[in-house]
């Protein structure tokens, strides 16, 4: 039984495709931009306003992008609906096919509350954008605070069901003891905030709002996931570090056995520490330096989002590499096709277009907390937006 | 060689997480999948912990060994029992204390092993005169990265114990 025996391992092709990381991506940043839109638009705080501008923007977007991601990691995207015809509620798959599509109507019709005074404000707006949005805003009537209120808490009810089943879709997986573990869904949520609060740090510089406000609200939330991520990351840690089996047993014997693990691993807690330190030091510069410093939030932002996407790739494509039945790793080159390549750059096409046409028909940078069209400045409607868009490029 | 196929187990993890059913365990134990109820999610195929599971790229649904279901079910023996010259294997029906595969069972149950009992699938697949290496995952070093057949197409990588 000591003698050395010599091995063929057959090439195991993965089951889930990089579809899978662009849909757990944009979900992410849907359900946390959500609850970063929620501090003004459902629970009334005036201060966070300019932020829920930018965080409805992306939760919409993303909202939308996300299940067409979803589908297309099908390999038969035209049964979809079989999901609703033979339900399985062992599936946490099968529960997250019935949550989510509630989950999309509550994000739309918020949105749509959130938008409408602004939209009925525009009525008279020349051209095609006064078009959309007499078309849009359905009518004069006031849109009730109550409803508005009513439907966000609803919309955030809905959202945690998507944090919980996204994380328990995987963390339920026994075959793959890398993903096997409780850790797993609280770290998802974690890095989707990260992403969230570095996205709505991209759009503050991109869309030309560069408010100073939403930059310390989103960088103090970005510290607070860093840390938060950093505390279950040390958690799962300390969790396996004694054990002969499991998630982390596997993780350290993937390090040990693989130099491109090594550098993953490197890379992943390098630019965590990294993003922590700059995040950090933002904050507590000198006040005097605050404004020039924060103007450089976009960056941080780019790296939040680098940290929520990678994770997901980790965890959801080179976990499938690390062989489970036989020995050592399958390798893994990206196709350039759709379930490649293409399917990454067609995922964030498909999500500019989505922000751009919003940007061109929704005048959402004078979205409210709900009310009436009374609420919004008078000069609003002076401002179409396709100007704005023009100005802020 | 150490055939690995489907180990049609007592407690299969892809049967609970399939979301529209298409995959069950029929009566006689065996686990299948209803191709034409499948959406193809791959769920299945990663929750098996054997890698029994694949997309087949003709149907683009979830595929595995049947036990060649159809073949049983026409009086034959599976394909793989069929055609093992050494007669290596057997199958039967362990519900029938007289089977000769029931048999077997009791005069071997202190050899036989299952692939990785410890995730707790109760495997309905025994070896005998196994190497114990293969019961987990061996722990091996990479030798070659592709070992090519005759035609120059990849048959897997090469591995040293």
């Amino acid at each position: 039984m000591n003698s050395a025996i010599e091995l063929l391992a057959p090439r195991f092709d993965i089951a889930w495709y990089p579809w899978a990381v662009q849909y757990f991506f944009m979900i992410a940043l849907s359900y946390a931009t959500l609850w970063l839109a929620a501090p003004a638009l459902v629970f009334g705080r005036p201060r966070w306003l300019p932020t829920a501008r930018l965080a409805l923007l992306a939760c919409l977007t993303t909202t939308l992008v996300a299940p067409v991601a979803l589908l297309a990691d099908l390999h038969q995207p035209l049964r979809f609906w079989h999901f609703y015809a033979y339900a399985n509620s062992h599936s946490w798959m099968s529960v997250g096919s019935l949550v989510l599509p509630l989950y999309v109507v509550g994000v739309i019709v918020l949105s749509w509350l959130a938008w409408r005074p602004a939209l009925q404000a525009h009525r008279q707006a020349p051209g095609l954008g006064g078009l959309v949005a007499r078309w849009l805003s359905l009518g004069e009537p006031p849109t009730p605070r109550a409803l508005v209120v009513l439907v966000g808490l609803g919309t955030l009810a809905l959202s945690t069901g998507i944090m919980l089943y996204t994380g328990a879709e995987v963390a339920i997986v026994k075959a793959r003891p890398l993903w096997h573990t409780v850790w797993l869904p609280p770290m998802f949520v974690a890095t989707g905030f990260i992403a969230a609060a570095g996205l709505i740090l991209v759009l503050n510089r991109l869309a030309g709002e560069r408010s100073t406000a939403v930059n310390r609200q989103m960088l103090k939330v970005m510290l607070g996931a860093c840390l938060v991520a950093g505390l279950v990351a040390g958690s799962w840690l300390l969790d396996g570090i004694n054990a002969n089996a499991g998630s982390v047993a596997a993780a350290l014997a993937s390090v040990r056995d693989s130099a491109e693990w090594r550098s993953t691993a490197l890379w992943g807690g390098l630019t965590g520490v990294v993003l922590f330190g700059a995040v950090l030091y933002l904050l507590t510069g000198p006040a005097s330096r605050r404004p020039t410093l924060y103007a450089w939030g976009w960056v941080l932002g780019l790296v939040a989002l680098h940290v929520g996407w990678m994770f997901r790739w980790v965890v959801l494509m080179d976990v499938q590499t690390v062989a489970r039945h036989s020995a050592g790793f399958h390798h893994y080159g990206i196709p350039a096709g759709s379930s490649g390549i293409l399917g990454i750059v067609g995922t964030f096409g498909l999500w500019l277009a989505a922000i751009l046409l919003i940007d061109l028909f929704v005048p959402w940078r004078q979205a409210t907390q709900g009310g009436s069209t009374a609420d919004i400045s008078p000069a609003a409607p002076d401002h179409p937006d396709v100007e704005g868009a023009l100005r802020h490029g | 060689m150490l055939p690995r196929l489907c180990n049609h187990c007592e407690n299969p993890p892809c049967v609970p997480v399939c979301p529209v059913e298409a995959t069950f365990q029929r009566q006689d134990g065996i686990v299948v999948v209803d191709s034409d109820r499948c959406v193809g999610c791959a769920y299945c195929v990663n929750a098996c912990p054997y890698d029994a599971r694949f997309i087949n790229e003709r149907t683009q649904t979830a595929d595995k060994c049947t036990f060649c279901a159809h073949r049983l079910e026409a009086g034959l023996l599976p394909a793989c029992v069929e055609s093992c010259v050494g007669g290596a294997r057997i199958i039967g029906d362990m519900r029938d204390p007289e089977s000769q595969i029931s048999r077997m069972i009791a005069e071997h149950r202190d050899a036989l092993m299952v692939l990785q009992p410890e995730k707790n699938t109760l495997p309905q697949v025994f070896y005998l005169g196994m190497d114990e290496r293969f019961v987990t995952r061996p722990d091996a070093e990479p030798v070659a990265l592709e070992v090519l057949d005759p035609h120059g197409q990849e048959m897997g990588y090469e591995f040293r114990h």
